[in-house]
């Protein structure tokens, strides 16, 4: 199949040196099908002009290869796709059909803190024991935790119970909030808010 | 016949299919089989009564299984192997059944007690468990008679508004009651139309206080069938208000009975609402049904492909789009999945709403962990085969770039008569057949956070050209850009007897309310890069979309939205007749620490989705489409919205990413 993958593709580069790309016909199906070149006489050419969205010219993952179809005629610079991956499957697990997935927690820096789970208590954390750890169903849903400590914001992250997990966290002070991403915007949405309950509010159409 | 949505209408919300006859006597009738494992056992609906069969026996004697099971998800959720044979788990799949079931929310939570997902129109329909669960309260209700589908119907839709509007509105109405019954005294005529007719200065008034009359009184009809049906809960409600508990309510109904409004009391709501509880729950399992057709038999012609043909002049029907057979004979393109869901229909015996009610007494909720049915479908068109020669296009139909402002900050008009459509043809014989032909959604004028932090209108194109998918994506993943507002990223969550806020996942996914919807497929263009090719990705996709409404005629930010059913339909449809392999899950790794209101949350994305890759990757050609107005470019640069004081008069310059091209990203 990849014979016929690498024939679908010369095509395609003839097709789109045979006719404007942006020609914006109506759309119509008697429209004749695109001819399709066979690979040996297509050439390759300057494709269209990329749309102007400010996007850098990088290139997104790729790993098909063209590979040099068997029995065909050299063509001259036939010009490969380039492979470029940057799309990671995730890390296999051993068994990922296991009844149970283990979530962890660990929590800097050393204060004593408690790990609320929605109305339920999780775990009560102390200096010199900063872990936490849980044993869930696979796939029964994440496990939304908050941390809080005396003198640090409360801190809210999530554990997903699809497969193993583990997530470190580190506390901030409220001294520390102005270098949070979002705190800038969070205090005017807030002084907004305030604004606009001063004034008399104008309550619209539910339409 | 068409029961997904297609093309212009909300065609949801169509009736089922009804067999054409009674069930015939049965050719394919096989013989009654016991002792056979879950796994084998599939029901025939044999002279009116029901046997368990063979289904490998019906199998071989070319009939399709059809999965009845709660456990079922379309093609694209099931899980895979990798080419070693290994394992790759879809996980959204345990989600999407747990949904269909009303066990679980959007994230795998359990569903607080009480509550339903009514997800249809958001590409999840409900299992045939909770259909049974439907027809079996529904069918015990008595209170249905009580409601005056007369007075429902009097009117063409009810004005709602909030409570201070409302309030307003109703002293106005109560003070143009006084003034009109005064004037009628004075004329001395008999009735209020006779005032009107009298005097043509009472007539606009007279005309308004009649429709606000009628409406209050289907406004009672309203309230009266959604307490009925058991989505109104009176006590939270004050009578006549159309208030929070009021406007929860009609959207349920609404979103239950895939009516395509929110919340909004339009005709189309008022005509569900005059139907017999059961016909409704009727036209629902045909919907169900529909769904579960078109997977099992792998096939995607639901009738709609006659769109993708030109216009005929004159008031003329189009032509029927077809496909030259063996014999170099044109055929017409079949509706293959409104035949497979009559068959399937006919071969459940189910005719009627009685007769669905029948099905579903006959069968315990425990017959649906594992209930199948053998169906003959219809023969498939020659063009069928496992590498089927698909190509998708997108025509962008009329477009508007000139700002859709005035100086005065007035909304011009720039009408549109051809929408934005997607067609999925084959080549087949040196002619491109239509196969299907939706609407879908292109970029226009949409509002961005720019760099100084404030909001301007941008022109977000739609790619035109060719590029291809070479990714397919199962319950993908959308990245919020940093200008993402926060305030929409937290929200308040039940979880585990408490109410904490939490970290809102609807907008990212992975899930129906993803900005990229159940599925998408990745636009990649080939490009030169220095010597050889490399596939881009610009950000343009067609995926699917919670947002049902925008499908029928507003705007995307690039991509190219489709229903949620439609789009996981289209895509198990190319998984399956193209070659692809399954990579899994793709890791994302994503993380995000933000500071809002005091608290500190972490945004978590741990994967990208679960991807396909298509091999050869599948064509896809964006058109032009027809460019109305002045204007043939489109405009680049940020401009100021009507109505915002800025603080400097300059925009600045716009910034690109893939992330901003996401369909219904904030």
């Amino acid at each position: 199949m990849r014979i016929r993958g690498e024939w679908l593709l010369m095509a395609l580069l003839a097709c789109a040196c045979s006719r404007p790309a942006d020609k914006g016909a109506p759309r119509n199906a008697s429209q004749p099908a695109p001819v399709a070149v066979p690979a040996q006489t297509a050439k390759p050419t300057k494709p269209s002009k990329p749309a102007k969205t400010g996007q850098p010219d990088k290139p997104s993952s790729a790993t098909a290869v063209a590979p040099a179809q068997p029995g065909a005629e050299p063509v001259k610079e036939q010009p490969k796709i380039e492979e470029v991956t940057d799309l990671k499957t995730e890390e296999r697990e051993a068994n990922p059909y296991s009844e149970t997935v283990s979530l962890k927690l660990t929590v800097t820096p050393q204060v004593k803190a408690l790990v609320m789970w929605g109305g339920k208590q999780m775990a009560r954390l102390e200096p010199g024991k900063m872990d936490a750890e849980i044993t869930r169903p696979r796939g029964s849903g994440p496990v939304d935790l908050e941390i809080k400590a005396v003198g640090f914001l409360p801190y809210h992250t999530r554990l997903h119970a699809d497969r193993n997990d583990r997530v470190a966290v580190r506390l901030y002070r409220p001294e520390e909030a102005p270098n949070i991403f979002g705190y800038k915007r969070s205090a005017e949405a807030k002084q907004a808010e305030a604004d606009s309950e001063k004034s008399p509010r104008k309550e619209s159409s539910p339409r | 016949m068409a029961v997904a949505p297609v093309a212009k209408s909300a065609a949801v919300a169509k009736p089922a299919p009804t067999p054409a006859r009674a069930p015939k006597s049965n050719d394919d009738a096989l013989p009654e089989a016991s002792g056979l494992p879950p796994e084998r056992r599939a029901i025939q609906v044999v002279d009116g009564k029901e046997r368990v069969v063979d289904a490998n026996l019906a199998r071989e004697r070319g009939l399709t299984i059809v999965d009845l099971s709660d456990d079922f998800a379309p093609h694209i959720f099931k899980d895979a192997k990798s080419s070693d044979g290994v394992p790759l788990p879809n996980r959204y799949r345990a989600v999407f059944v747990g949904l269909a079931n009303d066990r679980t929310d959007g994230d795998g939570d359990p569903l607080p007690p009480g509550e339903r997902n009514y997800l249809e129109l958001y590409g999840v329909p409900p299992s045939l468990s909770v259909m049974r669960k439907r027809f079996l309260e529904d069918a015990a209700r008595t209170c249905e008679a009580t409601v005056d589908t007369g007075k429902l119907l009097a009117v063409d839709g009810i004005q709602t508004w909030g409570r201070t509007t409302e309030k307003k509105e109703m002293a106005d109405h109560a003070y143009r009651g006084q003034r009109l019954e005064a004037a009628q005294k004075k004329a001395g005529v008999v009735t209020l139309q006779a005032l009107g007719e009298k005097d043509p200065r009472y007539a606009g008034e007279v005309k308004k206080y009649l429709r606000t009359s009628a409406e209050l009184v289907a406004f009672a009809e309203v309230e009266k069938r959604l307490v009925c049906e058991g989505l109104l809960d009176a006590s939270k409600h004050k009578e006549g208000s159309y208030d929070g508990a009021m406007r929860t309510a009609a959207l349920d109904f609404q979103q239950k009975n895939a009516v395509f409004a929110q919340a909004d009391l339009t005709r189309a709501t008022l005509e569900a609402m005059a139907r017999p509880l059961l016909e409704n729950d009727f036209q629902a399992l045909g919907r169900v049904l529909t769904e579960r057709a078109a997977h099992a038999g792998g096939i995607i012609e639901d009738g709609s492909a006659i769109e993708a043909m030109p216009r005929a002049r004159h008031n003329r029907p189009r032509k029927q789009p077809t496909y030259k057979n063996k014999d170099g004979v044109a055929v017409v393109v079949p509706d293959l999945i409104g035949q497979a869901t009559t068959a399937l229909l006919e071969a459940l015996g189910i005719a009627s709403a009685q007769d669905a009610l029948a099905f579903f007494r006959r069968h315990s909720e425990g017959d649906f962990r594992s209930l199948r049915v053998a169906v003959r479908f219809p023969p498939l068109p020659e063009y069928y085969g496992p590498q089927m020669d698909l190509v998708a296009e997108i025509d962008r139909g009329d477009v508007w770039y000139e700002f859709p402002f005035n100086d005065k900050g007035e909304r011009k008009a720039q009408y549109r008569d051809r929408f934005p459509s997607f067609t999925l043809y084959v080549n087949w014989r040196g002619e491109k057949v239509p196969l299907v032909s939706w609407r879908t959604t292109i970029g226009g004028w949409r509002t961005e956070v720019a760099s100084d932090g404030e909001p301007y209108y941008r022109y977000k194109e739609s790619d035109v050209g060719r590029r291809v998918w070479r990714y397919i994506v199962a319950a993908p993943v959308w990245l919020p850009p940093t200008s993402a507002p926060l305030f929409p990223m937290v929200k308040t969550k039940y979880v585990a007897g408490g109410y904490p806020k939490v970290v809102n996942y609807d907008t990212t996914g992975p899930g129906y309310l993803s900005a990229y919807g159940l599925v998408a497929g990745i636009h990649e263009q080939l490009r030169r890069h220095g010597e050889n090719l490399a596939y881009y990705d610009n950000g343009i996709r067609t995926h699917g979309s919670f947002d049902y409404l925008s499908v029928r005629g507003r705007f995307s930010h690039g991509c190219h939205r489709l229903y949620n059913n439609l789009a996981v339909r289209m895509f198990s449809f190319v998984l399956r007749h193209r070659k692809a392999k399954a990579l899994g899950s793709v890791a994302l790794g994503f993380r995000r620490t933000f500071y809002f209101e005091g608290e500190v949350y972490d945004m978590r994305l741990p994967t990208r989705g679960y991807y396909f890759q298509l091999d050869p990757p599948l064509p896809v050609e964006t058109l032009k489409g027809r460019i109305r107005g002045k204007l043939k470019q489109p405009i680049t640069e940020y401009v100021q919205k009507p109505g915002v004081k800025y603080s400097s008069e300059t925009p600045p310059p716009t910034t690109g990413g893939a992330d901003s091209k996401a369909g219904g990203g904030p």
